[in-house]
């Protein structure tokens, strides 16, 4: 069952244009100028219920104004948006029961009181009952091991702490539907890696849908099977984070280690030698020859040990960004 | 429903006390003005033989004007208007809870601890000017309690719409130095209105919601407005609360129809 539904989404930003310098400035007091910046420009998907989905692309792409509609804080220039059955922007509350948008760079947390009262408010706000609300509490602080901070005031808590309690207050509610915009923004790695367990353990737990952006794509490899890029405000894929590869990767590389020395003029007959040293080769080569460059290398060289790799699941994004990957 | 209010006024009760500091200056700050203005009106009157001028009314018109400036205070807009700029109202706007109640308890909680440090002014005061004050019969109390609740809305509406501007523009500060300066002028805070309408035309503190969220609850708590201009005055106050809280649904409305929640 789809819990989301977004058909034909367009969200254009008037954007007031001025040309450079004084004078620009005294003639846009008289003759402004304004163009339709295309945030989001005419994009359609299904989430089923339980999906754990990436919403990935570079700056401006489009993700936070998307997330944005999703969740009813922006009005659509023109499309269809279905979220649990209601029309987001309508903000009714029986649809804010049931979500839930952490930002990595905003705080819903108050920031003089501990953040054990902004979790009392949170179940005054969303009617938990009690027993619920104290359950709730006490299996999120024990999955973040955060129980000994709840009663410190937020300011005083380091950013990893602080968004560990974020978390829990977007939680408190078990919102069926769970937004999560660049949740492991400045977060050290070991920290980082906390979260996305925590991220993976609640949507089995609670059979939650979350969608996520992140500019890590370690986020993404280690959470979504599934992922949208979006770039531009349009679309570029929506599908499996295996098929990215399959669909994009147009490249294999062999890492090749020889017993001996060997030419590298000859290696540059079978592919393109990304990296070279003494007995040791990186050879890149088109996906559909390097069963055949393999054999030859193992026919033809000194061969100690051969691996035919993917090209890195990062670089391949990268390159779908940069227009390198050749895109449908 | 309470419940949710109830909470929220004690969060932010809780959150002032961390700013107490501040909230001390600023109680201070608005207690300074009638201050002064009471003690040169008093040396005016005094100087003119107590003729041409009131010397008990002018005490005992600054005296209630400082209790009522700070029942009816709103500072709420300044926050509202940070809010919309640093995209920060995004976080209350997902919540399954008006944004205005948010306003409202910091409003009330405020004014709970303005009240308390006031009386550091007040008492001294009271002493000070005992001979000039009187106890206001107990017959105003209940038309005054109306008076000052209307004129707290009035403020905190007018406070409200200055801070929806900052959907549009980022110069909120400036409207409200505008609305402030205008508020000097015509709601009874620099001079009464009696005064006042020898120099300016009385037609200002009619027909403007300046007057009646100041010098109007002040002149009913003194007894010095009644019969039909009392009941006129209240109507004119219901009148600007209607009309400001259909201006604040408006702009809201329309404000978060063009809000891109910037500051991401």
């Amino acid at each position: 069952m789809s819990v989301i539904s977004v058909s034909h989404l367009t969200k254009y930003y008037q954007v007031h244009q001025k040309e450079a310098g004084f004078t620009g400035s005294l003639k846009s007091l008289f003759n402004r100028k304004y163009y339709d910046a295309k945030a989001v420009d005419d994009i359609s998907f299904e989430i089923e219920e339980g999906e754990l989905i990436g919403f990935i692309g570079p700056n401006g792409a489009g993700k936070t104004t998307t997330l944005k509609c999703l969740t009813g804080l922006l009005y659509p220039t023109s499309g269809k948006v279905d979220v649990l059955g209601y029309t987001p922007f309508e903000r009714k509350h029986p649809y804010l029961k049931q979500i839930s948008l952490v930002m990595g760079q905003k705080n819903q947390l108050w920031w003089d009181l501990p953040a054990i009262d902004s979790f009392l408010l949170n179940k005054e706000i969303y009617e938990i009952p009690g027993a619920r609300y104290k359950k709730t509490v006490d299996e999120l602080s024990e999955l973040l091991d955060v129980k000994d901070i709840l009663q410190v005031q937020v300011r005083k808590l380091s950013l990893g702490q602080r968004m560990k309690c974020e978390l829990i207050a977007a939680l408190i509610h078990t919102p069926k539907l769970l937004f999560l915009d660049e949740p492991t923004i400045g977060l050290d790695v070991v920290m980082q890696q906390k979260l996305r367990d925590f991220i993976k353990a609640y949507n089995q737990r609670y059979k939650a849908t979350i969608i996520l952006t992140s500019h890590y794509m370690k986020d993404v490899e280690q959470l979504c099977e599934r992922v949208i890029i979006i770039d531009h405000g349009k679309l570029l894929y929506d599908g499996s984070l295996s098929n990215i590869v399959k669909k994009y990767a147009k490249h294999k590389s062999i890492t090749v280690i020889f017993e001996k020395p060997v030419a590298k003029e000859k290696l540059e007959k079978l592919g393109k030698v990304v990296e070279f040293e003494d007995r040791r080769a990186v050879i890149s080569m088109p996906r559909e020859k390097s069963n055949h460059v393999a054999a030859k290398l193992l026919e033809s060289f000194p061969v100690e040990d051969l691996n035919i790799e993917e090209a890195n699941i990062e670089e391949i994004i990268r390159d779908v960004f940069s227009n390198k990957a050749s895109r449908v | 429903m309470f419940n949710k209010f109830k909470m929220l006024l004690l969060m932010e009760f809780q959150k002032f006390g961390e700013y107490r500091g501040d909230v001390f200056i600023f109680t201070m700050n608005a207690i300074v003005l009638p201050w002064v203005l009471l003690n040169v009106w008093v040396t005016v009157a005094e100087a003119k033989g107590g003729e041409a001028l009131d010397t008990s009314y002018l005490v005992q018109y600054y005296y209630v004007q400082i209790i009522v400036n700070v029942l009816v205070s709103s500072w709420h807009g300044r926050i509202l208007a940070d809010r919309i700029r640093t995209g920060e109202l995004l976080m209350f706007l997902l919540k399954p809870y008006e944004y205005i109640r948010y306003m409202a308890a910091n409003n009330v909680s405020e004014k709970v601890w303005k009240i308390l440090f006031s009386l550091v002014a007040l008492i001294p005061l009271y002493f000070i000017y005992q001979s000039y004050l009187t106890i206001p019969v107990w017959q105003t109390i209940p038309v005054a309690f109306v008076s000052v609740f209307l004129a707290g809305m009035i403020k905190f509406f007018i406070s409200q719409v200055i801070g929806l501007a900052g959907f549009w523009t980022n110069s909120v500060n400036a409207l409200r130095d505008y609305n402030e300066g205008l508020s000097l002028l015509f709601s009874g805070r620099l001079f009464p209105i009696q005064y006042a309408t020898k120099v300016i035309p009385e037609a200002f503190f009619t027909f403007l919601p300046y007057y009646y969220f100041l010098g109007f609850p002040v002149n009913v708590i003194l007894g010095h407005v009644t019969g039909t201009d009392l009941w006129f005055g209240i109507g004119v106050q219901c009148f600007w609360v209607g009309i400001l809280y259909g201006l604040h649904i408006l702009l809201w409305k329309k404000g978060l129809r063009r809000y891109g929640g910037f500051g991401q």
